[in-house]
């Protein structure tokens, strides 16, 4: 019956657009309302060996537990050589050299391979994810600006209704 | 191209020269004008600019100019039931709305930014990007075709409004035979599409408009067909009695085929998807409105709204029982509330449906709603023999 499982499908996709119009819509409105990512972004636990889950945003840098190892930047060059390690005169006692990891964020994956291969835990993942620049040379960013804690974020929470099987965010 | 500026002698004569335009062209337009104002108000400039300063005369004298018969129907004509208040209605409101309505159901937002409201204003700030772009003429056109096409379609347009009654004294024309005239003005379209993209010199317009020629007249026989059943139920062609004949049940009750038939043809009329394959904005260019731009598609656009608004109020007038309604509202707003709803009905396969093939659609048109649209005519002339109802009400 061609014409009348035409007809059924039609009705199914109207349907389906009149029960959205009448439900509260999903879609955030990002600029003025910003998604609440809750608890840290990601981590690595050195004492046990695991990556606790988190959002991987952009890099937060430690600078009483880096040592200057250099491991990030080696685990980084299989991926995508984004780390470089600069000179930066901190004169803190477990970093003499004064060598500290920065992140070209125009190269960077967000894999955090990175994270887990940080003996120290000295380099974790914020919540960061507004890492837009005008130029090339904005993406880079140097130990201190990894250093800052993440700008704080928004308030709107998802809200799951397992019976009407909706997602909105308020 | 005007000789270049270079000395002062230069810059005086040329201010001159525009003096002496000026002078000669003044007596040309302001003279008829004031004689026109006389003879209408049979007033002076000075009476009518003393009015300014007494607002309560002013309005009187609007008042007045509404009601009354010489400047009435040009009131009706250009403002309230005709031109001006549909394109409002239609451009101004039923964008935004269509624009907020689709992004609802495909959970989008929608314009957000310009206008205090929910982007309300989205509409202006469009209308001034198309005023201020180039009009472009390419080589080779046929420029008084190619320049009169968007004109021609807003006449198309402005004449079907001219039909729609929105109250029973609140319409601009009642002819006696108002359906078919209906017709005839929508029939129009395709001459003035296939014009359209000969006038072009450019082969993709001239295909584009052959396929809305199809199109077009695919689905204006079955359109026709499907309102004989109103006409025969009603006893006439005229549109104020045709609403005077569902004053007790709306005929989408004893007509549900003619009306799923017309709202379909209506739709592919309009080329709104699912039957926007003459301007498939996802994958042509613009079928045949490629070479017109700016403010010539601007125009084309408006038409298209105008002429939307127009065919639903002429949908709520065939199967809706027109101004029909509980008491407490003026019928006026009872038409438009039924022309509204009728609207949004056609907004929504825009947000859900995909576009139908081409030989679908003229098969479609062809043989499928030819043959819905004989059955809707038994199905009124059964209900007319089983006593159901009798010819101009119950």
């Amino acid at each position: 019956m061609g014409i009348l499982s035409e007809i059924k499908g039609a009705w199914i996709a109207t349907w389906s657009g009149i029960r959205h119009a009448f439900r509260p819509r999903m879609t955030l409105r990002y600029p003025d309302q910003k998604l609440d990512l809750q608890g840290p972004g990601y981590h690595f636990d050195p004492k046990n060996g695991v990556g606790l889950h988190g959002f991987k945003g952009r890099h937060r840098l430690r600078e009483d537990k880096c040592t200057g190892c250099q491991l990030c930047a080696i685990a980084c060059d299989g991926v995508a050589v984004a780390i470089e390690m600069q000179t930066m005169v901190r004169n803190r006692p477990q970093n003499k050299k004064n060598y500290w990891p920065a992140v070209d964020y125009g190269r960077c994956v967000f894999c955090g391979l990175c994270v887990d291969a940080c003996p120290f835990d000295a380099l974790s993942m914020s919540n960061d994810y507004e890492l837009s620049a005008y130029d090339k040379a904005s993406l880079k960013y140097t130990p201190d600006m990894l250093m800052l804690p993440p700008p704080e974020f928004g308030t709107a929470k998802v809200k799951f209704d397992p019976k009407r099987g909706t997602v909105t965010h308020g | 191209m005007p000789k270049q500026i270079t000395t002062f002698e230069d810059f005086i004569r040329h201010i001159l020269k525009l003096v002496l335009w000026v002078v000669l062209l003044t007596p040309l337009f302001i003279l008829p004008i004031y004689y026109v104002l006389y003879t209408l108000f049979g007033t002076s400039f000075a009476d009518l600019f003393s009015l300014t300063t007494k607002p309560e005369q002013l309005m009187a004298l609007a008042g007045q100019m509404m009601t009354t018969e010489p400047t009435k129907t040009l009131f009706q004509l250009t403002t309230f039931p005709g031109f001006t208040f549909a394109a409002i209605f239609s451009t101004v409101f039923m964008v935004w709305v269509e624009r907020k309505f689709i992004a609802k159901v495909q959970l989008r937002v929608g314009p957000q930014y310009a206008g205090k409201f929910e982007g309300i204003l989205q509409n202006f700030a469009d209308l001034f990007k198309l005023l201020f772009k180039e009009i472009i003429i390419p080589d080779g056109v046929d420029k008084a075709v190619f320049l009169s096409i968007p004109l021609a379609l807003m006449f198309i347009s402005g004449s079907l409004l001219a039909l729609v009654p929105l109250g029973p004294t609140t319409y601009i024309a009642d002819p006696p035979i108002g359906a078919i005239f209906v017709f005839a003005i929508v029939s129009f379209t395709p001459l003035v599409v296939m014009l359209a993209g000969w006038s072009s010199n450019n082969k993709y317009s001239l295909l584009g408009s052959l396929r809305a020629l199809h199109q077009m007249v695919a689905y204006e026989i079955p359109m026709i067909l499907s309102v004989v059943g109103v006409v025969v139920l009603s006893g006439s062609l005229d549109l104020v009695k045709i609403v005077y004949a569902q004053s007790s049940v709306w005929f989408i009750l004893f007509q549900p085929l003619g009306a799923i038939v017309f709202f379909i043809c209506v739709l592919a009329e309009l080329e709104r998807i699912p039957f926007d394959l003459p301007e498939a904005d996802s994958e042509l260019v613009a079928g045949w409105q490629t070479e017109y731009g700016g403010m010539n598609f601007g125009v084309f656009q408006l038409a298209t709204y105008i002429k939307f608004y127009a065919l639903s109020g002429i949908f709520a007038t065939f199967f809706l029982g027109g101004w029909y309604g509980p008491g407490f509202l003026p019928p006026e707003a009872w038409f438009l509330i039924k022309t509204f709803v009728v609207m949004l009905a056609m907004m929504l396969p825009r947000a859900v449906l995909p576009r139908v093939r081409i030989d679908v659609l003229l098969r479609g048109g062809w043989t499928k709603l030819m043959f819905l649209s004989f059955l809707n005519l038994f199905i009124a002339l059964l209900v007319l023999s089983l006593g159901l109802y009798h010819i101009g009400g119950i």
